[in-house]
């Protein structure tokens, strides 16, 4: 579990997020969401020591015990925390070799990956069905095969809890609810995962809570149910939200409309 | 994988990765072997390998010995010394700027150098002896500053490239009036200014050679860093590396190698822009491989120009930084068309 009491965080000084009290709980799914600018990206990147909080604490739970985010070293956290970003470089190597870096944490002054190493990458590979394009350069691949490449390294750096920025943007409908899928096996296995979404239909669907955020604050952070009893939805994003029953599907869903 | 890589790798390595790169580096070794040979041998004096070897190890007061240890075996080793740091540092900054175009005589690291070369020339003669140090640090300064202003202005790769013509242009025109002001500087202009190893001797070497080996050897133990950091700050943090930190330490070699180089052999420029680009040509992006391959090419480029400028209109000379950029400019060009038509 990973806890922000009171956290303020932004860029140039300048408060991006405020007053930030939020706990993501051990295997769960939560998705971040929000109108564009509102600070989803910049709670992700606090939440994950990318962005050093301007006051506030973050408190990450390892067998029963609070650390300390802001005192533990890089390679530490890196080993307990894994972040994807949405706007990444897009490296001239295979993919084999993406997902190798995923180990970096791990590895000894050497930087030669062991055994334990080479098995957990082709396990990730595997996992995320990248077999046949392991040696594929990562510059050659479809946008879906490439962002499935990145999620690999992630699940590579085996850390409890995992960061994902926007994972289903610009992917077509099969990648997206591949890369759901993936996110709900890794929840299987007790990760936490951490997810800014805009697709609100996916985000409802595939989380256990959602945090809705607004001008840098959280209004709501419950299971789906809930957020939507509270009508802040429609309040915030200025659409109608309606119940949909699907035959033979037990899940809710939900149908946005402009109002 | 480029169409050269791929036809290489069928004719030698049976598509073993690590076979064609073993392959690669050793045809470069025995390359640069043969040119070191042809290096001391050839000349406006051109001597048997026989009389060559004999020079070489065995003292004498022939002609063949003064000129082979006291004029063509420094002027061999400074360019090797100074085509490998000057390919490494040009590899260093293309990934921790994660700018192609980035090089030293792009980025201002040139600049730098050469006009704390001049003030050592120009205001403090008898300390040549510190001039590889002086170097460095004006190396230093100039990759911090153009650095400073691209993050202070977005740090786009264009903002990388354009603060580093404004800080080449200024420091260059402090060196113009350094020369100019002080017109008796014990270093000749052009041949500064264009780059070049006559002149180069033992002495001169030793200092700047010392830092080239350090810096080359730091760079390949961070060079797996380096494959990390060309995948973006947020990545690399993310993984556990200290970007700022790391970001530092390789601008730091960066600007070691290319200072000390610029301290014996003036202003050569291209070479730290083209052979990074060549060797990526060859073996691709692992910086592991890429800093091995881009010193034995550069290596091999430059002691090969330098052949070139010896012979070509001997017993006259021009400066090696002419043919370098004489069989550079063209080949660049031919990089990037393959490169615009996906070879690379």
């Amino acid at each position: 579990m990973i806890s922000l009491k009171n956290v303020t965080a932004g860029y140039s000084g300048s408060e991006i997020i405020k007053n930030i009290d939020v706990s993501f709980d051990k295997g769960t799914i939560t998705s971040i969401i929000g109108k564009n600018g509102c600070g989803k990206t910049t709670l992700l990147k606090t939440s994950s020591n990318l962005l050093k909080p301007m006051s506030g604490e973050i408190l990450l739970n390892v067998n029963g015990k609070n650390l300390d985010l802001s005192i533990m070293k890089n390679p530490d956290i890196a080993r307990y925390i894994s972040y994807l970003p949405q706007n990444k470089e897009v490296p001239n190597i295979t993919v084999y070799r993406l997902v190798m870096h995923g180990r970096f944490p791990y590895l000894n002054f050497s930087r030669i990956p062991q055994r334990n190493d080479i098995k957990i990458v082709d396990e990730a590979i595997e996992l995320m069905g990248l077999e046949e394009f392991k040696n594929c350069n990562l510059q050659e691949l479809s946008g879906g095969q490439r962002q499935k490449s990145f999620i690999a390294m992630v699940l590579a750096q085996n850390t409890d809890i995992i960061f994902l920025d926007e994972p289903t943007t610009y992917l077509d409908i099969n990648h997206q609810l591949e890369i759901i899928q993936t996110v709900k096996n890794l929840k299987k296995l007790g990760k936490t995962v951490v997810m800014v979404l805009h697709d609100l239909n996916l985000a409802f669907s595939c989380s256990d809570k959602i945090c809705l955020m607004d001008n840098g604050h959280v209004v709501v952070h419950d299971v789906p149910e809930n957020v939507i009893k509270t009508g802040k939805i429609s309040q915030i994003f200025n659409i109608r939200c309606m119940e949909a029953s699907l035959e033979n599907y037990s899940s809710k869903h939900y149908i946005f409309t402009l109002p | 994988m480029n169409i050269w890589q791929k036809s290489f790798i069928l004719k030698f390595s049976n598509k073993n990765t690590l076979n064609y790169n073993i392959a690669v580096m050793a045809l470069l070794s025995i390359t640069l072997a043969a040119e070191i040979i042809l290096s001391i041998g050839l000349g406006s004096t051109k001597l048997t390998l026989m009389e060559t070897l004999n020079a070489l190890f065995n003292e004498s007061s022939s002609n063949a010995y003064q000129i082979v240890n006291y004029v063509r075996l420094p002027r061999m080793l400074a360019a090797v010394l100074a085509g490998s740091s000057l390919s490494v540092s040009g590899v260093i900054l293309q990934t921790v700027l994660n700018n192609s175009l980035a090089s030293p005589n792009v980025i201002g690291v040139n600049a730098g150098s050469g006009l704390f070369v001049v003030l050592i020339a120009a205001f403090f003669p008898s300390c040549f002896y510190l001039t590889p140090v002086a170097a460095f640090m004006g190396a230093l300064i100039a990759v911090n500053l153009v650095y400073f202003i691209a993050l202070k202005t977005g740090a786009s790769r264009m903002t990388i490239v354009l603060s580093g013509i404004a800080v080449s242009s200024f420091i260059g025109a402090i060196t113009d009036t350094v020369l100019t002001i002080v017109p008796d500087a014990s270093i000749s202009r052009t041949a500064f200014m264009i780059g070049g190893f006559s002149g180069v001797s033992m002495e001169k070497l030793q200092y700047a050679a010392i830092f080239i080996i350090f810096g080359l050897i730091v760079s390949l133990m961070l060079s797996y860093d380096m494959n990390i950091l060309s995948l973006g700050d947020e990545s690399a943090k993310s993984l556990g590396l200290n970007v700022p930190l790391y970001r530092f330490v390789l601008l730091t070699v960066a600007a070691l190698l290319s200072g000390s180089a610029i301290s014996f052999s003036g202003l050569i420029g291209f070479i730290g822009l083209i052979v990074p680009h060549a060797a990526r040509f060859l073996v691709g992006n692992d910086n592991r491989i890429l800093i091995v391959v881009s010193a034995m090419l550069g290596s091999c480029f430059t002691v090969f120009c330098d052949i070139l400028s010896r012979i070509l209109f001997a017993p006259y000379e021009i400066p090696v930084g002419i043919i370098m950029s004489f069989i550079g400019g063209p080949f660049f060009v031919y990089l990037l068309l393959m490169k615009k038509r996906g070879h690379i």
